[in-house]
């Protein structure tokens, strides 16, 4: 996923200028992307040769709206209907962590998975607040429960990579 | 502030054949009142045996457990009842509703049952489910009622009579993450008016609401405080003469 198609979503209703797009993307993700505004020009400008932005007249302050093309409302479609799966493996640091714990001589994974908990609790709580602190509203809502959950499913892969490890003998990791 | 819930070196221990099982050693924690606390661990891990030692429905092998400035293993069985129904109220998955009592006649019922009139009574439930925003379900039957307004009954009948210690085990089990949520919600609305709550949970997800984590693995408690501890790492990790830190 791309800058590119979340330009486009924004720009969908109406026609909006280039530092806009910078603002209300970063509101709408929570500001956990944020972006340069030398980023969002850069996509706007691929977007314009892709034939999928328009750019109308400069207002008078200089600055030039964009509005969607039906070539734009296509490619948008199809992002919104394309699974979000990722099929290649992430490269993920608490999972290589823990691999690695397996198979590095003096290091006990037990601990390693039971610091990893300590910290991933404490991440959680942390969202946790800000989610408290926010005003509420239902981006900010779901943003937050996005954060939790993914938390959530660290903290289980480490509860069954404990219980594996919990059948074989004690001291061993393989 | 003062301490409403303090663990001195407490065990509980039970006999298996020849065995004696350790559900919880050597357990020490003070929680203060007003503070929200979490207990996680997995199943079997000795969370349920912590917060019915705290409620005064289970005795320790050892040590002591204090709620309020009362030592429990101190009173005789009629004092701790008086202490069980007049600072502890609990929550448990299993809401123990009795569906032939209304809503109202539900939340009253402990406090009837300690001996109050009944016009006392209804008057402390009334205020009781207004703080839990469930007046109007007063005349409904249990029955009638979501599974989240049920658990919102049961917490109106733990902290009725204002009780200030609530002991909350599961309580969101049996309900979907939203609802869920919306109780801690409400645990964290009686933490804010003073009262003191201490949630078994394996959900991080719930945990998360609470101000401090306690964790329980194979009956030890240690406090999560969120800082990752130093690994004990073995010396073959390094090469000869090169320092660790």
């Amino acid at each position: 996923m791309g800058i590119r198609e979340g330009i486009l979503a924004l720009i969908a209703g109406e026609p909006k200028y280039g530092y806009q797009l910078k603002s209300e993307f970063e509101e709408h993700t929570g500001g956990v992307w944020p972006l340069n505004v030398g980023q969002v020009y850069t996509t706007l400008d691929r977007l314009q040769r892709d034939e999928c932005v328009l750019t109308g007249a400069p207002d008078a302050d200089g600055r030039t709206p964009y509005s969607i093309t039906k070539a734009g409302r296509k490619e948008l479609a199809a992002w919104f209907e394309s699974a979000a799966a990722d099929a290649t493996p992430p490269r993920d640091e608490l999972m290589i962590k823990v691999l690695l714990a397996m198979v590095t001589n003096g290091v006990d994974a037990r601990d390693v998975i039971e610091a990893q908990r300590a910290g991933l609790l404490s991440v959680m709580r942390m969202h946790r607040r800000r989610l408290q602190a926010s005003d509420g509203d239902l981006l900010s809502t779901l943003l937050y429960d996005a954060l939790i959950s993914r938390v959530e499913s660290d903290l289980r892969w480490l509860d069954v990579c404990e219980q594996r490890l919990s059948t074989l003998p004690k001291g061993t990791t393989r | 502030m003062n301490t409403l819930l303090e663990f001195r070196h407490v065990e509980r221990r039970y006999r298996d054949g020849q065995d004696d099982v350790y559900a919880l050693r050597n357990a020490s924690f003070a929680i203060t009142a007003g503070e929200f606390v979490a207990v996680m661990g997995p199943s079997g891990s000795g969370k349920s045996t912590l917060l019915n030692l705290a409620g005064g429905l289970d005795t320790p092998s050892a040590g002591h457990v204090l709620v309020d400035g009362h030592d429990l293993s101190a009173l005789d069985l009629r004092a701790l009842a008086a202490v069980r129904r007049r600072t502890v109220g609990y929550v448990f998955q299993k809401l123990n509703l009795l569906p032939t009592l209304t809503v109202v006649e539900n939340v009253m019922l402990p406090l009837e049952l300690d001996g109050m009139s009944a016009r006392a009574a209804r008057a402390a439930a009334r205020a009781a489910m207004g703080e839990i925003d469930i007046a109007s379900l007063a005349d409904r039957y249990p029955d009638d009622i979501s599974g989240g307004q049920q658990q919102r009954v049961a917490i109106a009948r733990a902290i009725v009579g204002d009780r200030q210690l609530l002991l909350a085990d599961e309580p969101t089990g049996a309900l979907d993450t939203v609802t869920g949520e919306s109780v801690m919600e409400l645990l964290t609305k009686q933490v804010a008016s003073g009262r003191t709550v201490v949630l078994v949970t394996h959900e991080p997800r719930f945990a998360s609401f609470a101000d401090r984590v306690l964790m329980v693995r194979d009956g030890l408690v240690t406090e999560n405080s969120g800082v990752v501890a130093p690994l004990r790492v073995a010396d073959e990790l390094w090469p000869e003469g090169e320092a660790v830190s």
